[in-house]
């Protein structure tokens, strides 16, 4: 099952926001979404989660994305929003529990399977040993991992995630990026958008860079952030180094004012 | 506590209250003649008494009572605000005002039902117009700034009505309907308003994993399958069905539905979907309290249980705000 977009558009108020954009995500695959501000990555990951309404194709395996309901494409693709919101001091358990609304019944309890993908997704992201907190009184980068734990209890093939190393420290970046792989180790297909130039070319398989609401580049880090690349899109330098794990990018300066 | 634990002491609670709403009046009645009358029927004074004044009374207590609690709950797990109540989204003042128009034009008098159709008339064009200004955006803050604006709108035309009012008897009439009561109400009431009640309950409960899923934002809840729209629509019009009739039959009754979803929510796990039927037992339970407290207050006067309500519930509003307050700074 793949994920497939073909001459993908999308205007807000008028405004062509994204403009044939195409791109397949693959089960076992970390692909870092990258670009400016006002690129276009949140409205793309939006239009992929059915929140913006967009023309082209969208395809996950045979299903066409556009076509289904609501409920069914919950069951299919998850999405984790930019802006974290906890409304209430719910438990973090019970937080993580509200990823299964896809898969249950009105008024049915949460089945025995239910309470075993919690108990993993908790696992998962190495929140277990807070279960039982109000996920409202957890640091912000213990929230972010609750709030990824909910999307990954959606058990779904694929999931697109919003930024979810922002406002993060460097060690809870880290741990973010190592879960998103195990995901991707498990066979989901996961797309992550990213500012931190040096994670994407870490952790990220793939890398899809997004210019004035088109795709300019994509590929393996290695091949795509070149020092020319980096100065088109994003006006700055770069130093760039190799180890066993792969690419370290730094940004040093800009090449030119933005 | 357990959900089931909860629910069943609330219950509870709730059905010795209605036996005491039963019991309290200025007719004193033994139990044993309350239960026959209750029971037996026939022509003798207790029957008349248990059915025809005071079972009405309870009725509508527990059902008005458990409306305003469901309401308060589901409109804070919608909101994601804890101080949202059905006033808020103006359907109660609309209610009210149609009802005030009816009195106005002297149709009150012509037939038990004039009155209550008025209040739901104005409860449905409510729902309508703040459906009219929410459709384009799902956005919740949009639903409250309509709901501040509906709500002053007929504030100022229900002014306007009792400054035209031709003579004072009518604007008294008006003004001691607009204080909430549950006084004096037949049986009729109850059979005119139960339909609409029940209707608003189902509605309200098909929302319970919408409001679930919108703990954790409108983005998110749209991502997990819920249906915004839908979920604006069976919310918006469970709670006009449910508060317009119980405005229709009762008057306003405010703070109920702000203050029962706090004292139950700490006492369940704060999902929005559980806190709806305890919070529906205790608002019945509080209304019914307050309905038998009012009796026993002044039992020759006329203490009208909303203004009851809006004694103990707007200092607790203000110590909400307080509160939240402080959380913030």
């Amino acid at each position: 099952m793949r994920l497939e977009v073909e001459n993908l558009d999308v205007a807000l108020s008028g405004r062509p926001v994204l403009r044939g954009i195409a791109m397949s995500l693959s089960p076992g695959e970390v692909v870092g979404l990258l670009g400016p501000n006002g690129a276009g990555k949140s409205t793309l990951m939006r239009a992929l989660a059915g929140q913006v309404s967009a023309s082209g194709s969208m395809r996950l395996g045979s299903q066409d994305l556009s076509a289904l309901a609501p409920a069914a494409r919950a069951r299919l693709l998850a999405y984790l929003p930019q802006t974290r919101v906890i409304g209430w001091s719910i438990s973090v358990r019970d937080v993580v529990g509200l990823g299964r609304i896809p898969w249950r019944r009105l008024g049915v309890r949460p089945t025995a399977e239910d309470v075993e993908i919690v108990d993993r997704a908790l696992a998962l992201m190495d929140i277990a040993h807070l279960a039982d907190r109000p996920a409202t009184e957890l640091s912000g980068g213990e929230q972010a991992r609750v709030l990824t734990a909910r999307a990954v209890a959606q058990s779904t093939p694929a999931l697109i995630a919003d930024e979810p190393a922002s406002g993060l420290d460097p060690a809870h970046q880290i741990l973010m990026m190592q879960a998103l792989r195990r995901l991707a180790a498990e066979g989901r297909m996961v797309l992550v958008s990213l500012h931190d130039l040096t994670l994407a070319a870490r952790w990220c398989d793939r890398v899809i860079m997004l210019k004035e609401g088109r795709i300019a580049a994509g590929g393996p880090p290695e091949a795509v952030m070149t020092p020319e690349c980096l100065a088109d899109i994003y006006g700055i330098a770069a130093h760039f180094a190799r180890d066993e794990g792969g690419l370290i990018l730094a940004p040093t300066g800009l090449t030119a004012v933005p | 506590m357990r959900p089931v634990v909860l629910n069943a002491v609330l219950c509870l609670l709730m059905l010795a209250l209605f036996l005491a709403s039963l019991a309290v009046g200025p007719a004193e009645l033994g139990i044993s003649e309350s239960v026959r009358g209750l029971l037996a029927g026939g022509g003798e004074a207790a029957a008349i008494i248990m059915r025809e004044i005071r079972l009405p009374r309870a009725l509508l207590g527990l059902g008005i009572g458990f409306t305003l609690g469901i309401s308060g709950a589901v409109l804070q797990g919608f909101l994601r605000n804890p101080l949202a109540e059905p006033g808020i989204v103006g359907v109660s003042a609309m209610a009210a005002f149609g009802a005030v128009l009816v009195f106005y034009s002297g149709l009150a008098g012509s037939t038990l039902y004039a009155l209550p159709a008025g209040a739901l008339i104005g409860a449905l064009i409510a729902v309508l117009l703040l459906l009219a200004l929410t459709a384009r955006s799902g956005s919740t803050l949009t639903l409250i700034l309509a709901g501040v604006a509906l709500s002053s709108l007929s504030a100022a035309l229900t002014s306007l009505v009792l400054n035209l009012s031709p003579n004072p008897f009518a604007s008294y009439e008006i003004i001691f309907w607009l204080l909430g009561s549950l006084k004096d109400r037949s049986i009729e009431h109850v059979w005119l308003a139960l339909p609409l009640t029940l209707a608003g309950w189902l509605l309200i409960a098909l929302s319970a994993r919408a409001i679930d899923a919108l703990s954790l934002g409108e983005e998110t809840a749209a991502s997990l399958g819920i249906d915004m729209r839908r979920a604006r629509l069976f919310i918006v019009l469970g709670t006009a069905l449910g508060v317009g009739a119980a405005t229709a039959v009762a008057g306003t009754i405010g703070f109920v539905g702000l203050v029962v979803p706090h004292l139950v929510r700490p006492l369940t796990n704060r999902l929005p979907s559980r806190l709806l039927l305890p919070a529906g037992f205790a608002g019945a339970a509080l209304l019914l309290a307050a309905d038998v407290a009012v009796r026993l207050i002044l039992p020759a006067g006329e203490l009208n249980v909303g203004v009851l309500t809006a004694l103990i519930g707007a200092p607790f509003f203000l110590w909400l705000v307080i509160r939240s307050r402080r959380e913030v700074f």
